[in-house]
């Protein structure tokens, strides 16, 4: 009864149409892309017949291979080492208010509001100042220190919802911090470790701006490379490349949503 | 209780995440203190010694006219994200199930395509004799401004930060008790009474900080512009791009991103106070 006197509630006139034009406001341009990626001609606005010809280019374009192999590289690296540092902090930082636990926090989230580009020219005088030459390394470097405040925050937040006598009764029966922190919390985090590893993953695969400054002349990632199909002039090969990575990113938002199901119902 | 809740972390850190928590603040400090420390190091010394750069962006006519763009482009951008993304928000957490899914996929899936794929998605939809001219033009609308101007790049920026704005909105909205809307529904509020006077006010502080974290973001907007503004709509986050690496001004462009930097923080700090102020109204 509750819930039928509620949907007065949602039922504004005009309303759904609004949300409807907001859904199609958010997908036009991806669903336009998409479309044109199957495109015969060489225009990705005008239609000329259907065809598989671009991801045939992109397929046999060595250079995009290379784009895609580095950045995945750098995206599963930099994600995996941020969250061991973001588990790391976690640890250290939740329920404990004192001993620096709040100082930590604000320095580890404060870089999600720095302008990207700021943390971009900062990664990159450091590099110089420091005297490490641009490349493969310097991009990984950045991308894990700039992944680690995404990993860090799931991961705290299933800290914090998680149970804390479990540890506890772990150690009562003479579980040794380590196989308690082994068997009992890590397993525990695991939700909290996969979606923080995927944001993490993601940012990085999808970084423009400090990739680009920090790369350096050679090395080369898929968002550089697609930057500079871009400034060559627009044709469908970049609609397929994108296709394709919203084709990846879609897999895995189904997959980190499924293993969000499966957490909830343990 | 809380001491229960508390001890087994202490443990852990007692022991296995000692050398981590040692090591943390040092690698912090390391990753993101002392970079900045360098940029600010270069805006007051190169090319020499003195504040000659931040004299140069606070009054150089050039500069103003960026700042000003930025501030103009920031504020429309962010005025037409909130209603959307309030709208997507309300529908996410007060919609049946499966309008509530839908929506949800319709926020989630945007949030994880590449920002260069998006801005390229409507780059093709805006430019001249692109989709949006054409439509126009079927609905007899001929002449329609599109292409690589200020609207362009204020509809990129709109797509991009909408599924952000969301997530704020919604975890306020997701903890107001329905019941007093039952409550104020029972007593004979007409259901837009109730949205208006209850339920508005209630989601405000979700209102509030989506307002400051769509402003924060869009002031740093770098990808967007220059793909939709095509070197028309130059703002500041681009600027500091030029001035590093196009005219090779490395202290004007270090300056820059002091400022860039600055502002981000006075708004934040700003955004916050005005946050407590709300909560001691609410009381």
């Amino acid at each position: 009864m509750s819930t039928a006197r509620l949907r007065d509630l949602r039922v504004f006139p005009g309303f759904g149409l609004l949300s409807v034009g907001c859904v199609v406001f958010l997908y036009a341009p991806i669903v336009v892309l998409a479309i044109y990626s199957f495109n015969d001609g060489r225009s990705v606005t005008r239609w000329a017949g259907f065809s598989f010809r671009w991801y045939q280019t992109v397929f046999a374009n060595q250079n995009i291979q290379t784009a895609a192999i580095n950045s995945v590289v750098i995206a599963v690296i930099a994600a995996t080492v941020a969250t061991v540092f973001a588990l790391g902090a976690a640890i250290a930082t939740v329920n404990r208010k004192k001993g620096g636990g709040e100082g930590a926090y604000v320095v580890l989230t404060f870089p999600l509001m720095v302008p990207e580009i700021v943390t971009a020219v900062a990664s990159l005088v450091f590099f110089v100042a420091v005297g490490i030459s641009l490349g493969f390394a310097t991009i990984l470097i950045a991308h894990i220190v700039f992944c680690i405040p995404f990993a860090y925050l799931p991961i705290k937040a299933r800290l914090e919802s998680m149970d804390g006598t479990l540890p506890s009764a772990a150690a009562d029966l003479y579980a040794s911090p380590a196989k308690a922190f082994l068997r009992i919390t890590l397993p525990l985090l695991v939700p909290g470790l996969v979606s923080g590893w995927l944001l993490a993953f993601i940012i990085s695969l999808d970084d423009f701006i400090i990739t680009a400054l920090v790369a350096g002349p050679g090395a080369t990632t898929l968002p550089l490379h697609i930057y500079g199909m871009l400034r060559l002039g627009m044709t469908p090969e970049v609609n397929a490349i994108s296709t394709l990575m919203l084709a990846a990113s879609t897999v895995l938002v189904l997959i980190s949503g499924l293993l969000g199901q499966a957490g909830r119902k343990h | 209780m809380m001491r229960a809740q508390s001890t087994p972390v202490r443990r852990y850190a007692a022991t296995g995440s000692l050398a981590m928590l040692w090591a943390l603040p040092v690698i912090l400090t390391l990753a993101y203190v002392l970079p900045f420390a360098g940029v600010t190091l270069w805006s007051v010394t190169r090319p020499e010694l003195g504040l000659q750069n931040y004299v140069r962006i606070f009054t150089g006519a050039d500069f103003q006219a960026i700042f000003f763009r930025t501030a103009w482009v920031c504020l429309v951008s962010t005025a037409i994200t909130i209603p959307i993304a309030y709208l997507l928000a309300y529908y996410w957490v007060m919609g049946s199930g499966r309008r509530s899914r839908l929506v949800e996929i319709c926020i989630f899936i945007p949030f994880w395509i590449s920002v260069l794929v998006r801005a390229f998605g409507w780059v093709v939809i805006l430019r001249n004799n692109g989709l949006a001219s054409d439509v126009a033009n079927a609905f007899g609308l001929g002449g329609l401004s599109t292409g690589r101007n200020v609207w362009s790049v204020i509809t990129g920026m709109v797509h991009f930060m909408v599924p952000f704005a969301v997530l704020p909105m919604a975890s306020v909205m997701r903890k107001i008790d329905r019941r007093v809307l039952l409550a104020a529904l029972g007593l004979g509020c007409r259901p837009l009474g109730v949205f208006w006077r209850i339920y508005l006010p209630m989601s405000l502080p979700g209102v509030f900080s989506a307002l400051a974290m769509t402003f924060i973001f869009s002031l740093g907007f770098f990808v967007t512009p220059m793909i939709l503004g095509g070197g028309r709509v130059v703002l500041t986050a681009e600027t500091v791009f030029v001035q590093m690496f196009q005219t090779a001004n490395w202290g004007l462009g270090a300056a820059l991103g002091v400022v860039l930097l600055v502002a981000v923080f006075a708004i934040l700090w700003l955004s916050q106070r005005v946050m407590r102020i709300e909560q001691l109204m609410s009381r």
